[in-house]
């Protein structure tokens, strides 16, 4: 349901297709900018609105239209399939500038054609030849050129390392050696090309006793094989005594393949910081090396060094953080609620919240000697005794409830929201943390934005989602191999390339 | 200035002239040059990069962090005597590590603090002194980047917001890290890590349905603190390839909840186009089948006093979803009718398919130790990994021989397991020099031997309590 | 009061949030031993506490009584609390000896803290208390001051 030129439309949803209809977004716009920064609005740290003013004149998504491209210039060759951290790196990488090609198989990066729950219905149609597409791909192979280049063959490794000569950035995650195999590895490419940056995204890694592998059907390491062996999912999810082992108490692994998302942010670093080590020092590239499992174990805060600490192995706790109090999400009355707040400042400011309507519950925190100090209220027994006493008072509060009165006293608190409820956050939808893409091949698709969108020089910014399999064959082979229409259909016929058709 | 410096690498890395190198298998070629031993023979990769860090929590200080580990002179400026509230924080109060501080005599600076402040310097400064205006101008004239994470215009009424700084500093890269962002209707509430997973979706995918019994469920770290802190470094980064070229420094606005709502994969296009809310979906995978963990029956040490290892360590990530494996495993457990039945990748992926896939497998895995589980996949040449404790990462080879986790000998603290060895590199690898350093450690090397100030002034604002 | 008990002895039992959400069934006081039935239905309590004669389903997760200085039981003490599963390490290490000298896996000394209560288990843990720095070393050393927290039932040695 939503409003639409004054009257209200409503969407019945009875069959599949019924979702294809256009469906209003947002269905309540945000509040408008003289609004929010209205002198009324209660604002200490900016009563004049002159910082305020300052933001949304250079900052703000609005004004990034036109504005440069931080990495213009670089040409990054991305010949991942299947796993998402060569897509995420990638996809940051083209989002601020750079020129990525996706160097594709013939039959397509098998990333085309996950849908969830093998559901087909979920696919995206090119408008011009029907060609499906699953939205994972859709959604991670941002800014991105097609081609198809099949490596396989002689005649297509010989292209790719013409290719080559010209690129940056090579990003790859074939099981361990299988481009040195083909000649096409980091030994043979900088010999190629020395300023090369290559890149080898993995589960565990190209070396060492537990080395990537590959089961003997050839099936290869994907995510969460990575986070399995970080150490993340032993300690994620609720404990056993808090829910039962069959039915959510046993370790969960992350919705989103996190691990490889982790090591193509990590490698996207290492791409940054090897290009200004070679552009400013060396005129060199290098062999870099990014792991789910060693990316994600990098930022499991300090789990392994606790466990060298005494031998502490951390266990699971659920919503709840055994580091900070209050730091959680508990029930409330129509979902969860999150509470943050650890010094001492913001851990009263919510007591008073809970003492407006629950007095004894927060007398019995406030006067307990142990819960004075900060650092003693981590104690397990302080958990349990201040999110027993919030989640009484969360009980009788909503999210939105809960969530204003916290606010209201400068304290961190945000419910836990579903994605259709991001998708109306009236703060969300200002900000365009998700926001419409409007495709010449998809029409119009809803994602979620870069949060590098928001800069002053040069923003982040998506101009097109994954593209259809080759769309780009002509242009790139021309551009950089000088390889006309004539001669790639030769190469077609070889079996090399694959033609778009449209 | 490109390639003229009188570049002399420690050892012959050049694989266009070593013979050796292009002959040996690629396993001993990686070994080679990714070797962790070698890790401080190399040069630095962002050697003369200077950072400041006015940061507190994990978000914006792991900016700097990942910048100290690429070679980047990090300066970390903290509130004098209270210092960066993460100190004060440690797993149930347990773990600290000396020595102590002005602030809590008797503990020490709590495990939470590792791995988001390595190699800085550590000075102190109260931005609400007068004078700390032009001292922090001082050190943003001498500086390339800055993070910080206090509330959106709180730097602004200091004087030292980007509108003042960028006067001072024009290729300054400023770095502003937090929840809502600079603008927006919700810009002045605070934010933490784990209200970026709340509101920014991964809460809502993460976890078992409540059709399951199931909650949402918080990654046990603080992902969206440190993944949106190595985001918002990709910008810093890119950043500062465009000032090389324009000498233009830049303002970057990072809000973590628009980086945990970048996480969420196929949630939004699925959401706008079909209007299909994502669910959680526990352990498994929603788009392969078979890619999840399941349950095995006992653990490999029942004895031990640690429930962690005793009762806890019996899980394994079985990983089959094309149709010969899937078969092999079917036969592997008995159950060639699931073969028969679900012989297309697509059927598998439904979820009553699911269900009943990973119930069988699960069954059969009932009366088998996690080792006899990972065993019998393995020797059927399937993929199957155990879900690994801190124990068993301590316990790999593979970690330790890729230097992956490590022992690092702090002049201070002695002896700390470290993991942060994320990335090779192989020519100029991050490391890890020191994990941290007490409060205000570094005033005397910063402000009087790199700012020049004197020590009589030193003293002065000492004792005004500035630093 | 749905989520604390305050039980008639004056002892508080916290009954934890996500354990108690959507639950029926009984539990046992830890100040008194007596036991009450609870229902709960979207952390509303529909029924309870009505005091019963039966055996407990459940004990509470951790227990305080505010009248006497904030005595308490802490998670895992047999026949009061519950033990948590959420534990990094023996939980004897909890409720046991106290710790004051910490180790690390290679058997260097890394820590150690000040004189605890004999039965102090884990000695960081909760040392925080106003007693804490009111209190002298003789007092400590007698393991005898008003507002002691309470380890166990056998605490008195």
């Amino acid at each position: 349901m939503g409003e639409e030129n004054g009257k209200t439309i409503e969407i019945e949803i009875s069959d599949i297709r019924d979702t294809l209809l256009p469906r209003p977004w947002p269905v309540t716009k945000p509040r408008k900018k003289e609004e929010i920064y209205a002198p009324w609005v209660k604002d200490p740290r900016d009563p004049e609105g002159k910082y305020g003013a300052f933001i949304e004149e250079n900052i703000s998504w609005e004004k990034a239209e036109g504005k440069p491209w931080a990495l213009d210039g670089l040409l990054v060759l991305d010949c991942t399939i299947w796993g998402m951290a060569g897509a995420i790196c990638g996809s940051y990488l083209a989002e601020l500038g750079a020129t990525v090609v996706k160097i594709e198989p013939l039959e397509g990066d098998p990333q085309r054609y996950l849908y969830p729950f093998g559901r087909e219905e979920y696919a995206f149609e090119d408008i011009y030849t029907g060609e499906k597409v699953s939205p994972t791909f859709i959604h991670e192979q941002r800014n991105k050129y097609s081609v198809t280049l099949n490596l396989e063959t002689e005649k297509g490794r010989e292209l790719f390392k013409k290719l080559v000569t010209k690129a940056d950035v090579v990003l790859e995650n074939y099981p361990p050696g299988t481009f040195d195999e083909w000649g096409i590895g980091y030994r043979q490419l900088s010999k190629i090309n020395p300023r090369l940056i290559y890149v080898w995204f993995g589960q565990l890694g190209q070396w060492g006793s537990m080395k990537d592998r590959t089961s003997k059907y050839g099936q290869w390491m994907l995510d969460p094989v990575g986070l399995c062996c970080s150490e993340f999912v032993h300690s994620t999810g609720y404990p056993a005594d808090l829910l039962p082992r069959e039915h959510g108490g046993n370790p969960s692994r992350s919705g989103e393949w996190v691990g490889d998302i982790v090591a193509g942010v990590h490698g996207t670093i290492a791409i940054l910081a090897a290009l200004y080590y070679r552009e400013n020092v060396s005129n060199r590239g290098q062999f870099i090396e990014a792991t789910s499992a060693e990316c994600y174990m990098d930022i499991c805060d300090f789990n392994v060094a606790w466990y060298g600490f005494d031998g502490s192995i951390k266990a699971r706790t659920g919503g709840w953080d055994p580091n900070l109090n209050q730091y959680a999400w508990n029930p409330c009355k129509d979902g969860y609620l999150m509470i943050g707040g650890q010094t001492d400042r913001l851990w009263y400011r919510i007591l008073q919240v809970i003492a407006q309507e629950d007095p004894e519950g927060a007398r019995l925190i406030a006067e307990d000697p142990f819960l004075k100090e900060m650092a003693a209220r981590n104690a397990l027994e302080g958990l349990i005794k201040t999110y027993t006493i919030t989640a009484q008072w969360l009980a009788h509060n909503t999210r939105a409830e809960g969530e204003r009165k916290m606010v209201s006293r400068e304290v961190a608190a945000a419910p836990v929201l579903f994605i259709d409820e991001i998708a109306e956050y009236e703060h969300f939808v200002y900000r365009r943390h998700v926001t419409e893409v409007y495709d010449e091949h998809y029409g119009r698709v809803f994602v979620s934005n870069s949060p590098l969108a928001h800069q002053h020089k040069t923003p982040a910014r998506i101009k097109w989602l994954g593209r259809p399999l080759g769309l780009d064959n002509g242009e790139i082979f021309a551009r950089y191999l000088g390889i006309g229409p004539m001669e790639l259909k030769k190469l077609a016929l070889e079996g090399v390339v694959k033609w778009y058709h449209e | 200035m490109v390639g003229s410096w009188s570049f002399d690498p420690p050892f012959d890395r050049n694989p266009e002239t070593d013979e050796e190198m292009e002959k040996i298998p690629f396993e001993e070629y990686c070994r080679k040059v990714f070797d962790p031993k070698k890790t401080f023979d190399k040069p630095e990769a962002l050697k003369g990069w200077r950072h400041i860090s006015s940061t507190m929590y994990i978000l914006s200080p792991h900016v700097g962090a990942t910048l100290a580990e690429y070679g980047a002179e990090v300066i970390k400026v903290e509130m004098p005597r209270l210092g960066d509230p993460m100190r004060h924080t440690s797993p149930f109060n347990e773990a600290y590590l000396w020595p102590e501080t002005d602030h809590r005599p008797l503990v020490g600076t709590g495990f939470g603090f590792l791995h988001a402040n390595n190699n800085k310097y550590f000075v102190t400064l109260d931005y609400h002194a007068e004078e700390a205006k032009e001292l922090y101008y001082d050190l943003v004239r001498i500086s390339d980047s800055l993070a910080e994470c206090y509330r959106p215009g709180t730097f602004y009424r200091w004087g030292i917001g980007y509108p003042q700084l960028k006067e001072v500093n024009p290729r300054l890269i400023y770095c502003w890290l937090g929840g809502f962002g600079n603008y927006g209707p919700r810009r002045y509430g605070g934010s933490y890590d784990i209200l970026g997973q709340a509101c920014g979706g991964l809460a809502a995918i993460t976890g078992w349905h409540e059709d399951f019994g199931g909650h949402p469920t918080k990654h046990t770290n603080w992902i969206i603190d440190w993944y949106s802190g190595l985001t918002c470094t990709i910008g810093l980064l890119a950043a500062a390839h465009y000032r090389r070229k324009t000498g233009e420094g830049t303002m970057i606005d990072f809000s973590q909840i628009s980086a945990s709502t970048r996480a969420t994969g196929y949630s939004f296009p699925l959401y706008g186009r079909f209007g299909v809310v994502r669910q959680r979906w526990g352990n498994w995978d929603t788009l392969l089948c078979v890619h999840g963990i399941i349950m095995t029956g006992k653990t490999d040490d029942p004895e031990h006093p640690n429930p962690q290892i005793s009762v806890e360590s019996r899980y394994v990530m079985v990983s089959a979803f094309q149709d010969e494996d899937f078969r092999e495993l079917c036969y592997l457990i008995g159950r060639p009718d699931l073969w028969e039945k679900y012989k297309s990748f697509k059927e598998r992926v439904k979820p009553e398919a699911q269900i009943e896939i990973y119930r069988a497998l699960e069954e059969w895995a009932s009366d088998k130790t996690r080792s006899e589980v990972v065993e019998a996949i393995n020797n059927a040449g399937l993929i199957a990994v155990p879900v690994m404790s801190a124990k068993d990462i301590y316990e790999s080879d593979h970690f330790w021989e890729r230097g992956t986790i490590r022992w690092v000998d702090d002049p201070l603290f002695g002896e700390v397991l470290t993991q942060n060895w994320h990335c090779k590199l192989s020519e100029t690898p991050p490391r890890t020099k020191w994990v941290w350093r007490p409060i205000g450690s570094d005033n005397i090397r910063i402000y009087h031997e790199l700012l020049g100030y004197p020590m009589s002034k030193l003293k002065e604002f000492w004792e005004k309590g500035i630093i | 009061m749905v989520y604390y008990w305050e039980c008639e002895c004056g002892w508080v039992n916290y009954l934890d949030p996500y354990y108690f959400w959507n639950w029926e069934g009984k539990v046992k006081c830890a100040g008194c031993d007596s036991v009450a039935r609870f229902r709960f239905l979207n952390g509303e309590l529909l029924e309870g506490p009505t005091k019963v004669d039966e055996e407990p389903d459940v004990l509470p997760l951790y227990a305080d009584n505010p009248n006497d200085g904030y005595v308490a039981y802490k998670v895992g003490v047999e026949g009061k609390t519950r033990p948590f599963y959420g534990l990094m390490r023996d939980p004897k290490t909890y409720t046991g000896e106290a710790r004051v000298r910490t180790e690390n896996l290679r058997g260097n000394f890394i820590r150690s803290a000040p004189n605890q209560p004999k039965k102090a288990g884990f000695a960081e843990v909760r040392r925080f208390a106003w007693i804490d720095r009111t209190k002298s070393s003789d007092v400590w050393g007698e393991d005898k001051y008003p507002g002691k927290p309470v380890y166990g039932p056998d605490v008195e040695e």
